[in-house]
């Protein structure tokens, strides 16, 4: 860094002069491990001022790293500074230091689940910045400026090493690893089932969460920085894993994610009328017209459970009824997206759980439900529900949707390799156990999490095939 | 593939009618650049070196000051050395070190 740079004193008066350069000087980041504030306590105790306030009302020890938002963010982003640099309105700078952590600009200021507002302390004085808001904002400027913001990010690229990595999934996860390995000069393909780049960015979550033309920007600035992308090519049946590994390249990381449905284990599932949830997701965000008419129930509370009887409100079913077996607050999905499904017409019911689908000529007629209450905690933190004896009662459906969650299916790794939660396991240099230069990231490791997370995942598994391909002899 | 043709005729529409009708790909409009600033103003973060004092208490000469009013750091060069330690020690970089005309 130039300013760094200290010049040796001179010996007859002055030499250099600094020159405090207020356009980079944007908060000083001191505090993260020496804070003014402590050897001057009056600048949080201030009680005339938001700060003042904030400060003194809030834990900053429970915290953890500070300032939080940074702390809370699976990418580590430096939010302060980009928020920073919005308030004196250089977009451009803002994007920039965005783009030095987060290869998806654009997708997080739609879907990302935002810990940063979470554990934003203004959130105790009033409402925590909108994070998210303006990190979308900024992502919007960079779809304006595409060529800018192209041209600096070439330049930050590191000179080619010429090896080459193969990344399987373009989800997030693979999107993000392969955005980190492509930037350090690594040649990078990337390949998916789907037939266009984003995995569940597009073939799970519904476009009016996520625009379309978002993931096709932030896919496209990836692919011109040299990322190569193959679609339609499903590990396991058109491309089996040793030929990933032989196909020329020096590491392979495997980011399939988690596509595999749980299933309700109800009398009746196979019944006609009885969907899979990511299969309904898949058509619907492929664009197929999709005739869905009559009372739909939803089973599950996670995001794709919301997002499931979002898309089928406005495929003009009747009424769609949302049932979880557990109470709001236990409910996994985002709370946002749960207060918007209900404000669109979205019918919530807690502490049901599905006991068995009615059926009638192999057609789904009905739905057992079975009231529940919450018995002890169990390991997930969570208070497990139990059902209530003799609580059983009949609703008639015509369209049920499980949406419990789903597993990753891994099925073309050896056995060895696959945790009792059907994940793939990794030891610590990041590798997975029994292949040579085989690493693994996001869902397909961690079971299903969010969009964020899966980046940071695949984000710091670029940093182990980095170090793996580094510590190897050239040949 | 998903087959839909299970679904009975349709139920008048009854519990929806209340409900405006919901445009699929509806979003939220993005902010204008008024609001975007006035938005990340609330964040309490310092946008300058204000909050931060390393270099003034770092400085040997005590040439740096600090506004009480704007929180604004000033260097004094009537008595700054030109040490540098200000430059080596600010977190952001910020102050750097010119060859003197």
């Amino acid at each position: 860094m130039a300013g760094r740079q200290v010049t040796q004193m001179a010996v007859e008066g002055r030499t250099h002069k600094p020159v405090v350069d207020r356009d980079l000087c944007q908060s000083c980041s001191v505090c993260l491990k020496e804070c003014p504030a402590e050897l001057f306590p009056e600048l949080r105790s201030d009680e005339d001022t938001t700060r003042g306030y904030v400060y003194s009302n809030t834990d900053l020890a429970s915290r953890g790293v500070f300032p939080p938002c940074f702390g809370a963010c699976p990418l580590g982003q430096q939010v302060r500074d980009y928020v920073k640099l919005l308030e004196v309105g250089k977009v451009k700078e803002a994007l920039l230091v965005i783009r030095q952590d987060n290869p998806l600009p654009g997708v997080c200021g739609y879907v990302c689940h935002h810990p940063c507002e979470q554990a934003c302390i203004r959130g105790s004085w009033d409402d925590p910045v909108s994070i998210r808001e303006l990190k979308r904002y900024a992502a919007q400027y960079e779809m304006d400026h595409r060529s800018v913001i192209v041209e600096v990010l070439i330049q930050r690229k590191e000179p080619a090493r010429g090896k080459k990595v193969v990344i399987v999934g373009a989800g997030p996860a693979g999107l993000a690893c392969g955005f980190e390995l492509v930037m350090r000069g690594y040649g990078v393909t990337v390949m998916d089932a789907l037939a266009q780049p984003g995995g569940m960015l597009v073939g799970g979550i519904p476009s009016f969460r996520l625009p379309r033309y978002v993931v096709d920007h932030d896919v496209g600035i990836i692919r011109s920085l040299g990322v190569e992308f193959l679609s339609s090519v499903r590990i396991g049946r058109d491309v089996s894993l040793p030929e990933v590994m032989r196909d020329g390249a020096e590491a392979a990381v495997l980011a399939t994610g988690a596509w595999t449905d749980l299933t309700l284990d109800v009398p009746g599932e196979g019944a006609k009328g009885c969907l899979k949830c990511l299969d309904f997701l898949g058509v619907v965000n492929t664009g197929q017209n999709v005739e869905l008419s009559g009372r739909v129930f939803v089973v599950g509370g996670g995001n794709a459970a919301i997002d499931t009887a979002r898309s089928a409100l406005r495929l003009a079913a009747e009424q769609v009824i949302v049932v979880y077996r557990r109470s709001r607050e236990e409910m996994p999905a985002n709370h946002e997206e749960v207060e918007a499904a209900i404000e669109e017409g979205v019918e919530v019911q807690y502490l049901l759980a599905p006991k068995r689908i009615l059926t009638e000529n192999g057609r789904v007629t009905g739905l057992e439900l079975v009231r529940m209450e919450l018995g002890d905690f169990d390991e997930t933190g969570r208070r497990r529900p139990v059902p209530i004896a003799g609580s059983e009662y009949i609703e008639e459906a015509d369209v049920i949707i499980p949406a419990l969650g789903q597993r990753p299916g891994v099925s073309f790794v050896d056995v060895k390799a696959i945790s009792e939660h059907d994940t793939i396991t990794r030891n610590p240099s990041g590798m997975v156990p029994g292949y040579e230069g085989l690493f693994a990231a996001g869902d397909a490791v961690s079971g299903p999490s969010t969009v964020v997370e899966a980046m940071g995942s695949g984000k710091a598994v670029a940093q182990q095939v980095m170090d793996y391909l580094e510590g190897m002899p050239r040949r | 593939m998903i087959n839909l043709s299970c679904v009975r005729e349709k139920r008048p529409r009854g519990s929806r009618d209340s409900v405006v009708e919901i445009d699929f790909d509806r979003h939220d409009p993005l902010m204008t650049s008024e609001e975007a600033q006035y938005e990340a103003s609330r964040c309490l973060g310092t946008v300058s070196c204000e909050a931060c004092d390393v270099c003034r208490l770092l400085c040997p000469d005590l040439a740096i000051t600090r506004d009480s009013l704007t929180g604004e750091i000033h260097i004094d060069l009537d008595y700054c050395k030109g040490c540098g330690i200000c430059a080596a020690v600010c977190p952001k970089g910020a102050i750097t070190m010119v060859l003197e005309e």
